[in-house]
C-alpha cells in the first residue's frame, strides 16, 4: 500500500468517524422519527396526476407548546389542469406561492375538510402567481372551479413535525423520517387521502440526539382500529 | 305537493315542444384524453365555453397541447426525421385510443291538444351518435359522425335514418399559425350560418328558423303537378372544400358546395342511409363564408386568459365577457325539375342568396344575441312563376347561467317570405313567428335534461307536427 492510499484511507476514515459518533453542534438537541408505512388490504394505485400515493406522516405534541416559526414558503403549481404537488403538508402561518404555468385562467378555491368551510383566493391568468398565508390548521381540499377534475390537498399543522412520504407501486410501502423533533411526548399520525392509519395513532418519545423508530400500517377505513 | 306538481304539469303542458335536432357536437374522447371534465370546454354541452371555442379552432389542441394532454398519441415517426430528410415522408401520430365518443338522446312527446292517437310517445333512442375527431400529428385534424335518427313527424309512427359526416383539415398552410387552413369533407359543419347563432354550439334543440326553413314546396295533389322538386337550401354542412381560420380577434371560414342536397331531414329522407349534405352535381358550385370580430373576452387562439385583479376576479367556465359580431353569406343554384300530368317536365335552375348579420354580448351570466338574415330566390318556381321571392328572418335570444347546472333560455324568431299569389299549389301565405323557451338542466356534466317548448304567433298551421306537443329530450355523451 503506497503512501498516497495510506492517507487517503485516513482522511476518510476520520471523516467517516466524525460523522457517526460525533454529533453535530445543536443537533443533538433534538431527535428524529423513521419507519416504514405498509399498505394493508388494499393497493394504492400510485400513477396519474391525482394518484394515492401520498402519505403526510406528523407528530402532535402532547402538551401544546409553542412551535418554532415557519421557515420556508411553499410552493403549489397548476400546469396541465393538474395542481402539482397533488398534496403538501406545510405549517400553520407558512405562504403557499400558486401559480398558473397553463395557457388558461385557473382559479384555487379551499374546502376545510373538517368544518365544509370555503374560501375563494380569486382566479388568475397565465404566468401570474397567488400567495396565500395558512392561518388555521386543518386539511384543506384545494379545487379549481373552472376545471372540475383539479384538486389538490394541503394539510396545514401548528408544528413543523411532519413528512410527505410516497409509496411505492410494487412494494406498497413508504419511508418517512422526520427531523429536527424536540425531545418530548407526541403522538404519532399518519394522513392518506383514502386510506386510514391502523390504531389511529402511536404515542411515542423522542428523546435528544436518537432516532425512533416507528413503522406504522394504513388500511381501509374498516380495518384500521 | 299535489298544488306544486299541478303548477309544474301545467307549466309545462302550456309550452313546451321540442323537434328533434341533430349533430351534438360534444366529443368526450377529448376528455378521456386530457382527463378533463366536460366544462373545460362547455357551458352546458353542447354549448362550447370560449376555452372550448378556441380548442375547436385550434384543431381540436389546446395551446401548448403537450402539457394538457394525458393519452400520448402513438408516433408514426420522429419530428427529427422531417427536419433532417425532408423530402421523405412526413412522421405523424395516431391517437393511443381510437377516438370514439357515443351520445345519446332520449325523447318523450306529450300530446296535449288530443290530435294524436297516442297521448305520450316515447322515441327511445330518438337518437344514437358515434363521433370521432382528433389529430393526425401537428397540422392534421379530422372529425365524423354517424347519426341513427329515430324521428317523429307529427304522427305516431317513427321514421329511421341514419346519417354522416366526415372531414379531413389541413392546418397552417401559410402565414400564422391557424390563419389558413383547409377542410374537405363535410363542411360548414360549424363555419354555416352566423358565428353567434349555431345550431351545434346552443342549448336549444330546436333549430334556428333562419338555418332551417327551406323554400316551402307546392302541394301536388292542389295543383296540376305530378312531381315538383323545389330549392332544398337550408344552412346545414354539405360536401365540398373549405378554407378556414383564426386570429385573436377575427375568425373566418368560407367554402365552395355542392349545394341541391339531396336529403333534407325536415321529412323522411330519400335515402335511408347518407352524407349530410350530400347532392346532385349540376355543373355549378355554390360558396359560402362566415366571419366574425371579438372584442374582450378570451381571444379565438385562446389568448387574453390574463386577470388583472386575481383577488378580485369572479370568472367561471361559462363566462366570458365579450362581444362578437359575425356576418353570413351563401351565393348558390338550385336545380327545381317539375313534372305535370300530361308528363311534361321542366328544369331549370334557382339562383338563389343568402346575406345575414348577427352579433352576441355576454356579460357574466347572461348571454344576448340578435341576427338578421335578408334573401332571394330568382326563379323557385320555375315556370309556374316568373316572380322571384324575397324572405327575411330574424331573432333576438336570450340565456341566464341561474345556477351552472340550470340554464333558462328563449328565442323570439320570425321568417316573412315574399311568396307569389299565382302558383297552383301553393300556399302565398307562409310567414311564420314563434317564441322557443325552455331550460337546461345540466343532471351531470355529461347527462343534461332540455325541456323546450314553442309558442307560435303567426303561421301554427305550418308546424301542426309540434304544434301543442310537450318534448322531454335527455341526452347522455360518454
Amino acid at each position: 500500500m503506497n503512501a498516497a492510499i495510506r492517507i487517503w484511507i485516513t482522511v476518510v476514515g476520520a471523516i467517516w468517524a466524525l460523522g457517526m459518533c460525533v454529533p453535530w453542534a445543536g443537533a443533538a438537541d433534538f431527535g428524529s422519527v423513521s419507519g416504514v408505512i405498509r399498505v394493508e388490504q388494499a393497493k394504492v394505485k400510485t400513477d396519474g396526476p391525482k394518484s394515492f400515493k401520498d402519505v403526510v406522516v406528523y407528530l402532535e405534541p402532547a402538551k401544546p407548546g409553542s412551535c418554532p416559526p415557519p421557515a420556508a414558503r411553499a410552493e403549489m403549481d397548476q400546469r396541465g389542469l393538474i395542481f402539482i404537488p397533488h398534496v403538501i403538508a406545510i405549517q400553520k402561518g407558512a405562504t403557499v406561492d400558486f401559480f398558473n404555468n397553463d395557457n388558461d385562467r385557473h382559479n384555487v378555491y379551499f374546502l376545510y375538510d373538517d368544518t365544509g368551510d370555503t374560501l375563494d383566493i380569486g382566479t388568475w391568468g397565465p404566468g401570474q402567481t397567488v400567495s396565500h398565508t395558512f392561518e388555521r390548521t386543518g386539511v384543506i381540499i384545494t379545487l379549481c372551479k373552472l376545471h372540475l377534475e383539479m384538486a389538490a390537498y394541503i394539510l396545514v399543522f401548528d408544528c413543523p413535525y411532519f413528512t410527505v412520504a410516497e409509496i411505492d407501486a410494487n412494494s406498497q410501502q413508504a419511508s418517512f423520517k422526520i427531523d429536527s423533533v424536540p425531545p418530548g411526548q407526541y403522538k404519532l399520525k399518519a394522513w392518506h387521502k383514502k386510506l386510514l392509519m391502523k390504531g389511529g395513532s402511536a404515542d411515542i418519545a423522542v428523546s435528544a440526539g436518537q432516532s425512533f423508530q416507528c413503522d406504522l400500517v394504513i388500511t381501509k377505513k374498516s380495518n384500521a382500529k | 305537493m299535489k298544488r306544486f306538481m299541478k303548477w309544474i304539469w301545467g307549466g309545462l303542458v302550456c309550452s313546451l315542444v321540442l323537434t328533434a335536432a341533430t349533430d351534438l357536437w360534444a366529443v368526450p374522447t377529448f376528455s378521456r384524453t386530457y382527463k378533463t371534465s366536460c366544462v373545460t370546454c362547455h357551458e352546458a354541452f353542447p354549448k362550447r365555453n370560449a376555452t372550448g371555442e378556441a380548442f375547436r379552432m385550434n384543431g381540436f389542441r389546446f395551446a401548448d397541447d403537450e402539457t394538457y394532454r394525458k393519452q400520448e398519441p402513438v408516433e408514426l415517426g420522429d419530428e427529427a426525421y422531417e427536419r433532417l430528410w425532408p423530402k421523405s415522408v412526413w412522421p405523424s401520430t395516431l391517437p393511443s385510443q381510437f377516438p370514439l365518443s357515443l351520445i345519446t338522446r332520449f325523447m318523450a312527446e306529450v300530446d296535449m291538444d288530443g290530435s294524436r292517437e297516442d297521448g305520450v310517445m316515447f322515441i327511445f333512442p330518438e337518437e344514437l351518435e358515434a363521433v370521432w375527431a382528433g389529430t393526425l400529428g401537428k397540422n392534421i385534424g379530422f372529425y365524423g359522425d354517424i347519426i341513427f335518427v329515430q324521428k317523429d313527424f307529427g304522427g305516431n309512427e317513427t321514421e329511421s335514418w341514419a346519417m354522416l359526416k366526415a372531414w379531413l383539415e389541413f392546418e397552417s398552410l401559410i402565414g400564422p399559425e391557424r390563419a389558413v387552413n383547409l377542410r374537405v369533407g363535410s363542411v360548414g359543419t360549424q363555419g354555416m350560418g352566423l358565428y353567434t347563432a349555431r345550431d351545434t354550439n346552443s342549448y336549444y334543440t330546436h333549430y334556428y328558423l333562419y338555418t332551417s326553413w327551406m323554400m316551402p314546396d307546392v302541394k301536388l295533389e292542389k295543383s296540376s303537378l305530378t312531381d315538383f322538386n323545389g330549392n332544398p337550401f337550408s344552412i346545414d354542412a354539405q360536401i365540398g372544400a373549405e378554407l378556414n381560420g383564426r386570429g385573436k380577434h377575427w375568425m373566418y371560414s368560407t367554402g365552395v358546395v355542392t349545394g341541391n342536397v339531396k336529403n333534407t331531414t325536415d321529412a323522411k329522407p330519400e335515402d335511408d342511409i347518407f352524407f349530410v349534405g350530400a347532392g346532385d352535381d349540376t355543373g355549378s358550385k355554390d360558396v359560402f363564408f362566415q366571419c366574425a370580430y371579438k372584442i374582450g373576452g378570451l381571444g379565438f387562439d385562446g389568448s387574453g386568459a390574463q386577470v388583472e385583479n386575481p383577488l378580485t376576479a369572479r370568472p367561471e367556465f361559462w363566462r366570458d365577457d365579450s362581444f362578437i359580431v359575425s356576418l353570413f353569406g351563401y351565393n348558390g343554384t338550385a336545380e327545381i325539375d317539375i313534372e305535370d300530368d300530361l308528363g311534361d317536365t321542366w328544369n331549370g335552375d334557382d339562383d338563389f342568396w343568402r346575406l345575414a348579420i348577427g352579433f352576441q354580448q355576454k356579460y357574466k351570466d347572461l348571454t344576448f344575441g340578435a341576427g338578421y338574415m335578408i334573401g332571394s330566390n330568382d326563379n323557385p318556381y320555375g315556370y309556374l312563376s316568373t316572380e322571384s321571392v324575397d324572405s327575411k328572418t330574424w331573432f333576438a335570444e336570450a340565456s341566464y347561467v341561474l345556477y351552472p347546472w340550470l340554464i333558462p333560455y328563449g328565442r323570439y324568431e320570425a321568417l316573412d317570405l315574399d311568396l307569389p299569389k299565382d302558383v297552383p299549389g301553393l300556399n302565398p301565405d307562409q310567414d311564420s313567428a314563434r317564441f322557443v323557451y325552455g331550460c337546461k338542466i345540466l343532471i351531470r356534466a355529461n347527462v343534461s335534461l332540455n325541456i323546450e317548448g314553442t309558442y307560435y304567433t303567426e303561421g301554427e298551421d305550418l308546424d301542426e307536427g309540434i304544434d301543442n306537443t310537450l318534448f322531454l329530450l335527455l341526452n347522455a355523451a360518454f
